[in-house]
């Protein structure tokens, strides 16, 4: 480290606001220009080239290896869960309501766009539409049966009486690749429910933990993701 | 009923949560939009400072030895906070610690579950072997190694997002424990936060009532190797093994980035060196050792008898 680099104890927390001013200020343009993506419900999904690297870190990137295909357990264990769970949702009126409106991946906005470990992120494309691989990132073999979801962004609802869920469960190569859920309305803090939307794309199903003290907003959370991953079946 | 938004998604192995306590549903879009540039910016700094993600920035630099590499602002800020940490600490806080924490186990991507293993030769580096060049804004290693950014990126991101949502007043994240909290709660009143208990999943030990705060706990609890029952994730940069003085340690600091490597550097250095380093630079702390015993800086005192009172009050 250079010693003007070098820091006396008295400046690190000052160098930490820095950092974060210094990494906000270089992306700023770029966060104005994403607000309006959201605004515009545009689904292309662009990896921002806020970089000064990143056409030289893009020729530098090797394909990786294909993701571990799904192992033919785990593809089983989400038709297993997901029959499992819809069961109950539909045998429930109380926590269950039709979504209102057919979401199609294009009118969907997106707004827990997880990368996928390919390095093709960082090319304009539309990944729910048509996910093209690109060049040198070819899609991983077809061999492993896959299971019975369909590719695009699928939304669900739930109901809990601290407000209306609403959950966004994303599905690339019929594997889960992000769920989130928003929710408005709410009288309390929401972070029990915290715990759940990882563990659905973890999982790769609707089973989620009870969490202590949010047993009902836990439910609705769970039946707004079997809503969700039944239209992608 | 108070308006609030809640937005939850998975970063950074973990899973984010943003919550806007609103004023009312005419600005609900805005309010949306906010988030999802809040959001936003996990995506893009998970993207540059992952270990697990190959094409990952952090991943390209540590495949080039030698030569001063231009980075990213994201990446390099998170280098230079976490060398500058490692300097103070002398070392017991190291971001180069990657492949030992590998070599424990925690190799798996949570999104992929690609396993990453890295030469074992780079666990012989350390924070000595990264030189910054702040002009030019490039990093050059001088050996092969595997960086870790784990405790600065994710708090990083947290002050990125809380930054961007500074237009409301009121608002919280939290990132799989570790939070900001700015202004107040739907019931107008500071975040009442619980701390972990360390053994005891779902319990709190000590709760504090914090307004435009972050606040971090480092424990021995999360992500347990699948290795080895007694080793963690946090390892001290000197020895390269699992720390084991505390069992958790907690920071309250106006930045999350700041918090999350002073909880984990103080985890490091124990009950007694881990106080005195937040004492030395104003920071509130409560550390809590395997045996349950509290080290906790006068002010984190201050903070949780205000909380008693509070929950008094409210009660």
């Amino acid at each position: 480290m250079n010693p003007k680099d070098r820091l006396t104890s008295s400046k690190l927390v000052a160098l930490g606001a820095a950092a974060v001013m210094s990494v906000y200020s270089a992306g700023y343009a770029r966060t104005r220009t994403a607000a309006e993506r959201f605004a515009g419900g545009d689904t292309e999904r662009r990896a921002p080239t806020h970089t000064d690297v990143d056409g030289e870190r893009a020729a530098q990137v090797r394909a990786p290896e294909p993701a571990a295909s799904p192992a033919p357990v785990a593809t089983e264990s989400i038709a297993q869960n997901v029959s499992r769970a819809v069961e109950p949702a539909v045998g429930d009126a109380r926590t269950k309501r039709d979504s209102q409106t057919t979401v199609t991946p294009s009118q969907t906005a997106v707004v827990a766009a997880l990368p996928t470990p390919a390095p093709s992120v960082d090319t304009a494309r539309t990944p729910e539409v048509t996910p093209a691989p690109a060049p040198e990132a070819p899609a991983p073999k077809q061999e492993a049966p896959r299971p019975q979801l369909a590719d695009g962004t699928f939304t669900g609802y739930g109901t809990s009486r601290h407000g209306d869920i609403e959950a966004t469960v994303e599905i690339k190569n019929g594997r889960i690749t992000a769920a989130s859920i928003s929710q408005c309305l709410t009288r309390y803090s929401c972070s029990w429910i915290s715990a759940l939307p990882g563990q659905v794309v973890a999982r790769q199903s609707a089973e989620v933990d009870y969490v202590s003290g949010a047993t009902q907003s836990t439910n609705a959370f769970y039946y707004a993701v079997v809503e969700a991953l039944k239209k992608a079946k | 009923m108070t308006d609030s938004y809640v937005h939850t998604a998975a970063f950074m192995g973990t899973v984010v949560t943003f919550h806007v306590v609103g004023t009312g549903l005419r600005d609900s879009g805005a309010r949306e939009d906010a988030v999802a540039r809040a959001a936003d910016w996990f995506r893009c700094i998970e993207h540059a400072c992952s270990r697990f993600d190959p094409a990952s920035e952090l991943r390209q630099l540590s495949a080039r030895t030698g030569v001063p590499t231009p980075v990213s602002a994201m990446l390099f800020e998170a280098i230079r906070f976490a060398l500058a940490i490692a300097e103070e600490t002398g070392g017991a806080f190291d971001p180069t610690v990657g492949a030992s924490v590998e070599a424990m186990g925690f190799d798996t991507d949570f999104r992929s579950g690609t396993v990453t293993q890295s030469d074992a030769s780079r666990r012989d580096a350390d924070f000595r072997d990264v030189l910054l060049d702040t002009d030019a804004r490039t990093v050059l290693l001088r050996r092969p190694l595997t960086f870790d950014l784990g405790a600065i990126a994710k708090g990083l991101a947290i002050d990125v997002a809380a930054r961007e949502l500074r237009a409301f007043e009121n608002f919280a994240i939290d990132a799989g424990g570790d939070l900001y909290l700015a202004g107040c709660n739907a019931e107008g009143r500071p975040w009442s936060i619980g701390i972990r208990h360390p053994h005891i999943a779902h319990e709190t030990i000590e709760t504090v009532h914090l307004s435009n705060k972050a606040i971090c706990t480092s424990g021995d609890y999360e992500r347990r190797s699948h290795r080895s029952a007694t080793d963690h994730h946090i390892v001290d940069g000197r020895s390269r093994a699992t720390a084991t003085a505390l069992a958790s340690a907690t920071v309250v600091a106006e930045s999350a980035m700041v918090a999350d490597a002073f909880a984990t550097a103080a985890f490091i250095l124990g009950p007694i060196e881990g106080l005195r380093l937040l004492e030395r630079h104003g920071l509130d702390g409560l550390l809590i050792s395997p045996a349950l015993d509290r080290f906790a800086t006068a002010g984190m005192s201050a903070l949780v008898s205000r909380s008693d009172a509070e929950s008094l009050r409210s009660a």
